[in-house]
Formats: C-alpha cells, structure tokens, sequence
C-alpha cells in the first residue's frame, strides 16, 4: 500500500515538474493567436535574432513562466508559423539549466521541484520536452516535507499522452525517497496526558 | 583749405576710421557648429522617413516630432521615434525608442533609449538594439526583456490600433 502512494506521487511529481518545464501550462488560450502557454518573459545580457526566424538569447538567461522560472547560459528559440507560436516552435537550452517550479499534485499538496541538466529542449511538433546530461530532480512536497530525488542521464516528457521517463545509458535510474522524520515522542511527564484521552 | 574740403575730408576720416588697425581675423566656430566645408545639417518637424525593398518585400516608416539629417538622403536621426516594419505576408512590426538612427544607404535601423520592439504576441524591451531591414536581423547587446502571451498580444493589438488612428 505505501508503495503505491510512493509511486503515485511521485509519478504526479514528476509529471508536474515535467508538464511546467515543457512550457505545457494549464492556462487555455485566450484567443486564436493566445500562446497556450500564458506570460512568459525570457531575459539576457544579449538578443540577436531574425523576425520569424530563430531567436538566441545568451548570457544569464532566464525564463519567467505561471509556474516556472528556468535559468541557463544559452537560449535559442525557433517559434512556429508566426512569432508568438511557441506551442508549435522549438527551442534549445545549453549550459547550466535549472528548472524550478510550483506542482499541486493530485491530491491537493503542493511541490516545489527543481531540475537540472546541461541541456534542456523543447519540441512543439512532437510534444515532447527533454532534458539531457547529468540530470538531477528534487521534489519537496511542502505539506509533508518529503523529499524525492532522481538522478538519470535524459528525462523525456510526452505533453499529449502526460508520459514520462528517466533514461540512463550506463547503469540503472537512481530514484531516492526521504520521508521527514518523524516527530518525537513525547515526554514521559505528558504521556499521562495524552493517554489520559 | 576750404570749408567744402574739409566738409568732404571728415565725413571720409570716420568711415574709414572702423577700417584701421590690424587685419581682423574671424572668431573661431563654436564647438559643434558645422564648418562651412562639412555636411549641412537639416532638421525637419513632424517628418516621417520612408525606406523600402526594392524588390517589394518590406517597407519601413518612422515618424518623429524632432528629425535632424547629416544631408538630404540621411542617414536622419529620429527624437523620439516610432516606427513600422512591414514585410510582405507577415504581421507589422512596431518599433518605440528615445532615439532612432535610420540609414537609408546601408538600409539599417539603430533604436537607443527605452527601446520596444513588438509584433503580434511578443514585446521585445532593450536599451539598444540595431535592426538590419534587409535581413530582418535584430540585435540587442545588453540587457533584453522578452515578453511573450496574452499580455503582449494585448499591448501590442492596442499599439497597432494606436498606429492605424494616425493620420
């Protein structure tokens, strides 16, 4: 039994985590031309790119999404048929990539979940969101305090189907699972106390 | 001599009094001030400068209240700006700066002060940025703020609702 909830929430963690750092937010489109994937802001210490074509952003770039914030050295962003069309667009993260966002999981408790690889990608044709290269993931789950954490080599991420897994070319995914401790037992003097009830 | 030569005599001794002494030179420019073998310098009110393809693929506008120009064909300098980059088939980009320094030669675009960039769905915020109208590049060399979504589709339908009341 405690082996299935294990593994319940930490499929709903990952799967949060995963669902923000592919840019899948939950927000639906305002309009024809709305991004599916609300306000977002990219800021760097330098831009060039080409009207339609593919944007670079580099040195101390960061992403400001609904439920994410991701930082990197390099950030290039091919979007779809027109500028604002990132839901079909791709776009390339190198060096340094930490991603790290808000998750209400399934039922009701809240994450915190950072990831971190040497590169990130997304692509909107596939639907698919991966990161590459030594990836490290932690989940807090703010309610209970317990803590999730996975090293692999690739974590990839199907937006359709919610899918996702952890790939590691060299040995098995390492998964780990803190429980917080517990609290103490109390004093002997207030046993009476409780048992008193 | 007669009172008529001195009557004729000192009229001619104070004109030409002014006139003696040494040769004087001329003060020399102010600094900044054009020299006389230097481009001439115009400035214009409430202009609009025009540079298009061509070919017919894009055509670019500025309009500013305040336009300086180094000759008749620019290169202009725009205080403040706002301009419209429209290249066939695509949606118009709109430009703001404090600045804008248009080229008509070399057919490129350098936007200083306060700068905004934005199409449909997307704000693009630099302190500089230059844009090459030939190629469509843009490049801004420090700190750049990209916005992207509803917000910026807001603010730019607005902007473009903005452009199209002008005359």
């Amino acid at each position: 039994m405690r082996a299935t909830v294990r593994r319940s929430l930490i499929a709903a963690v990952i799967v949060g985590c995963l669902a923000a750092a592919a840019g899948a937010g939950q927000q639906k489109p305002a309009g024809p031309n709305a991004t599916r994937f609300g306000n977002y802001t990219i800021e760097s210490q330098h831009f060039q790119g080409t009207i339609g074509g593919a944007w670079e952003f580099s040195k101390g770039v960061k992403v400001t999404g609904p439920s994410l914030t991701m930082t990197c050295d390099n950030l290039k962003v091919w979007p779809g048929k027109t500028s604002s069309d990132l839901e079909q667009g791709r776009a390339e993260a190198t060096g340094s990539v930490v991603v790290r966002g808000r998750y209400v999981a399934t039922d009701q408790t809240e994450w915190q979940v950072v990831g971190s690889a040497a590169t990130g990608t997304y692509d909107g044709t596939k639907g698919e969101g991966v990161l590459q290269g030594g990836v490290e993931f932690h989940g807090t789950n703010l309610t209970t305090g317990a803590v999730l954490s996975v090293d692999a080599d690739k974590l990839i991420y199907d937006v359709k189907s919610q899918q996702f897994r952890f790939e590691r070319s060299n040995g098995l995914v390492r998964v780990k699972w803190e429980e917080p401790e517990q609290p103490a037992k109390p004093a002997p003097e207030s046993a009476p106390q409780a048992g008193g009830k | 001599m007669s009172a008529l030569g001195w009557r004729l005599i000192l009229p001619a001794l104070l004109l030409l009094a002014p006139g003696c002494g040494p040769r004087r030179t001329a003060p020399p420019p102010e600094e900044g001030t054009p020299s006389v073998a230097a481009a001439p310098s115009l400035e214009f009110g409430g202009s609009v400068i025009r540079v298009s393809d061509p070919k017919g693929g894009w055509k670019f506008e500025a309009r500013s209240p305040r336009v300086k120009a180094a000759g008749v064909n620019g290169p202009y300098t725009l205080m403040p700006a706002d301009a419209t980059y429209q290249e066939e088939g695509k949606e118009p980009v709109l430009m703001h700066a404090e600045r804008a320094d248009v080229d008509r030669q070399t057919q490129r675009v350098a936007l200083a002060g306060s700068v905004q960039v934005a199409s449909n769905g997307w704000v693009l915020e630099a302190d500089h940025v230059t844009y090459d109208l030939k190629t469509g590049k843009v490049v801004s060399p420090g700190r750049t703020k990209l916005s992207l979504g509803r917000e910026a589709l807001k603010a730019y339908r607005g902007r473009v609702g903005e452009e199209g009341k002008r005359p």
